[in-house]
């Protein structure tokens, strides 16, 4: 006898099967299985439920509060506008990027710098005692430094950090957009021209929430790490600090008045 | 990687897949082939009817389970037996411990004596080949269920015992020599 033949043999006499009771449970339990949905299923309407939720929250932290009284808005129409008492308070943020003339801008930053390098210049020449009695004198480090000294106290503002010089670089990296805006509203809340408020100093900041480090008391902010400038400004010898995003959202946070020098 | 004739809608592998794809249908086709050949398995490993049932009921229901995460990247009777050869082992481990490294033991004879020449001549054919398989080493009668009833090939065998093919082959010519044996003077 082969192989084979030893195999049929088997398979003839092999024949037993479950019982039909069992074969009905286990064909019950299929059939039950087809009607049960997969879990990712039964469980979609509260995953989409918590996801609705989640997304809601988020949308009221992101949405700024109603502007306080004595939060003004920076926007567009204020290039034009009467000029404003100055104000220490944050400004709101930006509802939406106003378009600026890039060449304009662009030679307005030259400007800029090549004055700023003139004055350094002359400082240099001329001493820094000379320099300091002149009452028109241009922000420098030094009158910036005893400007800080003499300053009355501020309880809103933050201790003033001495800002970095200006560089051809740091200019640079400010985008003409978020510098034609800070200096429109340095320069509404001054009463001078817009041209005539000039950038001291512009230092890269990853702010660690959406108010670009800048809250208002009772302000909601999304926490959110944030890159973007802090940006000084003088303006007729008012420097305002502006922290922004990388986009077209500025906020005076600080405001220092540089006092004149006998 | 999918098996080449998973399109061939007779391979059970095919069956699965209508099963799985909401042909009710299809879980009674594939049932209806393996019911007798996992439930003789248990069976001859049991030697115990009521144990048998319960091993069976066991793995049909694990195989309803995973009805959604299989994929036919093996046969799906590779699958199925592997299921019930390790329900065997976790039901040997549970209740008798010895037993459990007997399925790779050529020399380990069974525990219970079957000696087919005790066997009176009057029995059938299929007394003397039941009590003959009982009687062999529990490695070559797991190889011999596994090729037999489970229609494995020897490869499949082989991959799903652990073992080589040759030494799948050894065990297989070793119990057919011992049925041939038991046969011996009804042939």
């Amino acid at each position: 006898m082969n192989d084979d033949e030893l195999e049929r043999q088997w398979r003839a006499r092999s024949t037993e099967l479950p019982s039909r009771r069992l074969d009905e449970a286990i064909r019950t339990a299929a059939q039950r299985a087809m009607r049960r949905r997969p879990a990712w299923q039964r469980y979609a309407p509260l995953a989409a439920a918590a996801s609705v939720g989640v997304i809601a929250l988020l949308l009221v932290r992101q949405t700024p509060n109603p502007a306080p009284a004595r939060d003004v808005p920076v926007a567009r129409e204020a290039l034009e506008s009467s000029p404003a008492p100055v104000s220490a308070a944050p400004s709101a943020p930006f509802a939406a990027a106003p378009e600026v003339d890039a060449a304009e801008s662009l030679a307005e930053r030259s400007r800029v710098v090549s004055l700023e390098k003139e004055q350094q210049a002359a400082m240099t020449a001329q001493g820094v005692a000379e320099a300091s009695a002149h009452d028109e004198a241009p922000a420098s480090a030094k009158a910036l430094a005893r400007a800080e000294a003499s300053a009355p106290p501020d309880a809103r503002a933050p201790a003033v950090v001495p800002a970095p010089a200006v560089t051809d670089q740091a200019i640079d990296g400010l985008l003409p957009k978020i510098e034609a805006l800070v200096k429109a509203d340095a320069a509404r809340r001054t009463g001078i021209k817009p041209e005539e408020a000039t950038i001291v100093a512009v230092e890269a900041v990853t702010w660690s929430d959406g108010a670009l480090g800048c809250r208002t008391p009772g302000e909601l902010a999304i926490q959110v790490l944030t890159p973007g400038y802090r940006v000084e400004v003088d303006a007729a010898g008012t420097r305002l600090v502006y922290h922004t995003d990388m986009h077209a959202q500025i906020r005076v946070c600080e405001r220092i008045s540089v006092p004149d020098v006998p | 990687m999918l098996l080449h004739d998973s399109h061939d809608a007779t391979t059970d592998e095919a069956i699965m897949l209508a099963w799985q794809s909401g042909d009710a249908a299809a879980f009674d086709r594939l049932y209806e082939r393996h019911r007798g050949g996992v439930f003789r398995y248990f069976l001859r490993q049991c030697r115990d009817r009521g144990r048998a049932e319960e091993l069976h009921h066991d793995v049909w229901l694990k195989l309803i389970k995973a009805r959604d995460s299989w994929k036919p990247t093996a046969r799906f009777t590779t699958w199925l037996y592997t299921v019930a050869r390790n329900r065997l082992i976790d039901y040997w481990r549970a209740n008798a411990p010895l037993r459990l490294a007997a399925l790779d033991d050529d020399a380990h004879a069974a525990p219970e004596s079957y000696d087919p020449l005790s066997a009176s001549a009057s029995e059938q054919h299929g007394t003397r080949l039941v009590a003959a398989l009982g009687a062999l080493p529990e490695a070559q009668r797991d190889a011999f269920l596994l090729h037999v009833e489970g229609g494995l090939a020897l490869a499949d065998v082989a991959k799903l015992t652990g073992t080589t093919q040759e030494t799948v082959k050894s065990r297989l010519r070793y119990a057919y020599a011992r049925l041939r044996e038991a046969l011996g003077d009804l042939q």
